[in-house]
């Protein structure tokens, strides 16, 4: 039986070669159906399904989505720059959308639900716009320390106690964003002397630096480490999971990402996406996200924290760290690190 | 040609002939075109996006990786493949050793064991070491009470020797199974004891096998990335530190010249390994493997060997155990509650569980069919037509592939197919391509193999009796390398399904892998699922390498 097919087998065999060929360009021109509206989301794809899905449910507006990292969504958006498909950029961390801006990527719009929100939040033109700021915070093991006779901390020395020793989990800011946002955060506190200070001293006491932001969570969780630095919104899913995790913030304040949202430039969906950015900055919409996702400080200033947060957050002081200096200074602080920390354990 | 078309004087024949003659010339320029568009064209372009920054000029990202930083990861890359194949190709050894030349009980079950870890996907494996031998390890904790750190080198090693070791013990058994038993029967003739006859016989015949299986495995540990994401600690290496440029930090030049640093290496390593092997058939394949075979019945040392093997793999089948109940617990490590949920979410309707798995069979399937059918007809061009211009050039660009860290290949694909005029990232295509120009190299070796042992005899025939290229091919070729084609369709498969360093960059919401679902998992947290989709996944490649084994074996009866 294979023997008499196999001349079928081969002509089939260039028939589909042929037609993949073929495909791969349709997929292209299949992607830009007139107007349709679509979202390139940054955040964790949680976040943006739910906030298309909800905003879909307000406004009555069809909208499809594609969850792509920080560093995809960018290089896609500079390769589809003479022919967007997508007509918003949802979520990630702020660098990022100013060099979009600079290179043209971006539409300026601003939207009447921004006016309200804090002008250090947004773009004098209109090019980007707050969502919801994430702060860091400390995971810890309760029952870990407990054994060890040590509080939840709450203060960025705590972590210095010699008991620490080998029982503190940071990402590693080469490899993670949230790593920078931590160390910049901690120049901007510090200042950048005494803040490679507290890192040389910490330095002692840390296990490990991991490769991915999330990972310290599960690592406390699981009992390997103390305490980890991780974003509060990951840290809460991951006691969603069932990971023993307790949330403290530091006293002295803490870092935040600020996650932004921007019309596209060319958005093949104008219309469609300014009511998009109209209705994410509302009051209304930023409380419906609220009810999702608890632990986000959301830009808009007539949404408070919410209840079931204001605990975890009664210390939250949130270090002000210029985006355009963190930006600016990451590699030099990135490099920094490796060789006045990382090189030394 | 010409000749053969003369003969024929039916009417109808030359016009078949015709359009079959067409056979040799559209494939060899489909395969031009593919090689253009899915090997050469990528790897330009990282090249020229290493060294051209903002459009200019410059080896900013090359310097870059002179500082001590760099030198640290590439002296922890070197030593953690040294490490790994070393002991890798030690471990094979003795297992492929015992497995032929060994009189103990059981083999064909000690056998399918060794082979498992070859369809694990990755990342799991790295998660049982933790789970077992963490500082919260059943085994370093509960059982011994120690608190031992895993991360970083010695957990790394563990995990890599676990994961590669079977691809030595392949390639060792299958040469120790094909040495010529006339050499035994006369060392034992001659009055050498079966020590002295390894130390004589065996072992100078599987050098360059020996030396083969350690820079095979040397190579695969300083490409992988799966075990150093997880399992890494802050023992950074060459590869994860590309992915971490890429997706950490957004810098893809970087990436790349990270990625072509380590191209220079490998695939210098790669074609020693080539060269070893060809050296190797000539050395050692002088006979079929005779009935005959002389095998070792000292008592104590099959009573060494058959402890070993038990031990060794109730180790392995342990290492699957935690990937199982890491799928039916709540949350290993921390809740030993049995539950069905993480398979009900990766099964229910509104979960993306279904369509990765979807996803993952269909275009590991395509890449398959693709890859099998491509290295067929290319391995007959390759074989029979010796005198084609650039054949050398064309197996080279082929075969590069295969030597390429995946990573590097991935970097490549983001690079080159995120612009016109192959805007095609995200797409189905750019996977199934990615995928399959992977697995061409290995089909090609087999396929080429298979068609070498066809008598050249039978196929003039099938030319001096009118039969043109496409009816020798269809009707004599491919019909005799039938068992090259199931191998290399089992192989394929399970590469496609498992693989994760060159597809990492290019899955999209599209069309997902369950590889990177399961490193999302696990980021994520959500260990039980990451299980849960290995443990899916390891059961349909368990189950389809079975029928088709079963299927090849079934059609060499009835032929």
């Amino acid at each position: 039986m294979f023997k008499k097919n196999l001349g079928i087998y081969s002509l089939v065999f260039v028939f589909a070669l042929s037609l993949f060929f073929l495909l791969g360009q349709n997929i292209m021109v299949q992607a830009k159906s007139d107007g349709e509206f679509i979202i390139y989301g940054s955040g964790e794809e949680e976040y943006v399904s739910v906030a298309v899905e909800e905003f879909t449910k307000a406004t009555g507006i069809e909208a499809r989505y594609l969850r792509l990292s920080t560093g995809e969504c960018f290089n896609r958006l500079r390769a589809e720059k003479n022919n967007p498909n997508a007509s918003i950029w949802f979520m990630g961390p702020g660098d990022v959308y100013r060099v979009a801006a600079k290179e043209g990527l971006l539409y300026p719009y601003i939207s009447p639900s921004a006016k309200n929100i804090d002008p250090s939040l947004k773009d004098p033109k209109g090019y980007w716009t707050t969502f919801v700021r994430v702060p860091f915070g400390f995971v810890s093991n309760k029952e870990i320390l407990d054994k060890a006779g040590l509080p939840i901390p709450t203060s960025w020395d705590d972590l210095l106690d010699p008991k620490y020793k080998g029982q503190v989990v940071m990402s590693d800011p080469f490899t993670s964003g949230t790593a920078y946002t931590i160390l910049s955060s901690l120049v901007a506190l510090m200042g950048e002397e005494k803040a490679f200070e507290y890192l040389t001293k910490i330095n002692e006491n840390i296990l490990q630096y991991t490769k991915s932001g999330s990972a310290p969570g599960r690592m406390v969780g699981n009992g390997e480490a103390m305490t980890g630095l991780i974003f509060i919104s990951n840290a809460v899913q991951q006691q969603k999971q069932g990971y023993p995790l307790t949330i403290s913030v530091p006293i002295e304040g803490v870092g935040y990402s600020q996650e932004l949202t921007a019309v596209i430039a060319g958005a093949p969906a104008l219309d469609d996406a300014k009511a998009f950015i109209d209705w994410i900055l509302s009051t209304d919409g930023q409380k419906i996200m609220q009810t999702h996702f608890k632990t986000f400080i959301y830009s808009n200033p007539d949404v408070p924290i919410a209840k079931e947060a204001a605990e975890t957050f009664e210390n939250l002081k949130l270090i002000d760290r210029d985006m355009v200096w963190a930006a600016d200074q990451s590699e030099r602080l990135k490099e920094k690190f490796h060789e006045e920390i990382f090189m030394n354990r | 040609m010409k000749n053969v078309n003369e003969i024929n004087t039916s009417k109808f024949k030359r016009v078949q002939n015709g359009i079959e003659s067409l056979f040799i010339p559209v494939g060899i320029s489909l395969m031009l075109i593919w090689i253009a568009i899915f090997i050469i064209y990528p790897f330009i372009n990282m090249f020229s996006s290493s060294i051209f920054v903002d459009g200019e000029y410059s080896l900013k990202y090359f310097s870059y990786q002179r500082s001590a930083y760099y030198f640290k990861i590439f002296k922890n890359t070197l030593m953690l493949g040294l490490s790994t194949a070393s002991l890798s190709t030690i471990l094979a050894f003795l297992l492929a050793f015992g497995i032929t030349q060994v009189k103990i009980k059981g083999k064909r079950f000690f056998h399918f064991i060794y082979l498992l870890p070859t369809i694990t996907p990755p990342f799991l494996f790295s998660l049982s070491v933790i789970i077992l031998f963490g500082r919260r390890g059943i085994i370093t904790y509960h059982l011994l009470r120690l608190s031992t750190n895993i991360y970083g080198y010695p957990g790394l090693v563990l995990a890599q020797v676990m994961t590669f070791f079977p691809f030595a013990y392949l390639l060792l058994r299958s040469l120790l199974v094909n040495l010529n038993p006339s050499l035994d029967e006369a060392a034992f003739v001659l009055g050498a004891n079966q020590i002295k006859k390894f130390k004589t016989i065996t072992l100078p015949l599987m050098t360059h096998g020996i030396v083969g299986a350690f820079v095979l495995i040397f190579m695969f540990s300083i490409a992988d990335i799966g075990n150093p994401i997880i399992l890494g600690g802050d023992y950074s290496v060459w590869a994860s530190e590309i992915y971490a440029s890429v997706v950490g930090q957004y810098n893809l030049s970087l990436g790349a010249a990270m990625a072509l640093t380590l191209i220079i290496p490998v695939t210098a390593l790669f074609f020693f390994q080539k060269y070893l092997e060809n050296k190797n058939n000539f050395a050692m394949i002088t006979g079929k493997p005779s009935q005959s075979k002389l095998i070792i019945e000292i008592p104590k040392v099959s009573k060494f060997f058959s402890i070993f093997f038990i031990l060794f793999s109730i180790f392995i089948v342990l290492l699957y155990l935690m990937i199982l109940s890491g799928s039916i617990t709540k949350l290993i490590g921390i809740n030993y509650g049995l539950t069905l949920k993480h398979f009900k979410t990766i099964f229910s309707g509104d979960s993306r569980g279904i369509k990765t798995i979807m996803d993952t069979l269909i275009l590991g399937g395509a890449a398959t069919i693709l890859g099998t059918l491509f290295s067929i007809i290319l391995g007959y061009i390759l074989v029979r037509k010796e005198n084609l211009p650039g054949r050398n050039i064309l197996d080279f660009f082929l075969t590069m592939p295969l030597a390429l860290p995946g990573v590097a290949i991935g970097i490549a694909y983001v690079i080159g197919f995120n612009k016109e005029p192959f805007a095609w990232a995200g797409s189905a295509l750019i996977i199934i391509a990615i995928l399959t120009i992977r697995l061409i190299p290995y089909d090609l070796r087999v396929i080429v193999k298979g068609i070498k042992q066809i008598d050249v005899s039978i196929l003039d025939a099938s030319y001096i009796l009118g039969g043109n290229d496409y009816k020798t091919f269809t009707k004599i070729v491919a019909p005799l390398i039938r068992e090259s084609i199931i191998a290399s369709i089992i192989y394929n498969f399970t590469r496609a399904i498992t693989t994760i360093s060159a597809v990492i960059f290019v899955v999209s919401v599209n069309w997902d892998l369950v590889s990177a679902a399961i490193l999302n998992k696990v980021e994520e947290g959500k260990v039980g699922q990451a299980s849960a989709y290995g443990v899916v996944i390891t059961l349909v490649a368990i189950v389809l390498n079975l029928a088709l084994i079963n299927y090849g074996r079934k059609k060499e009866i009835e032929a």
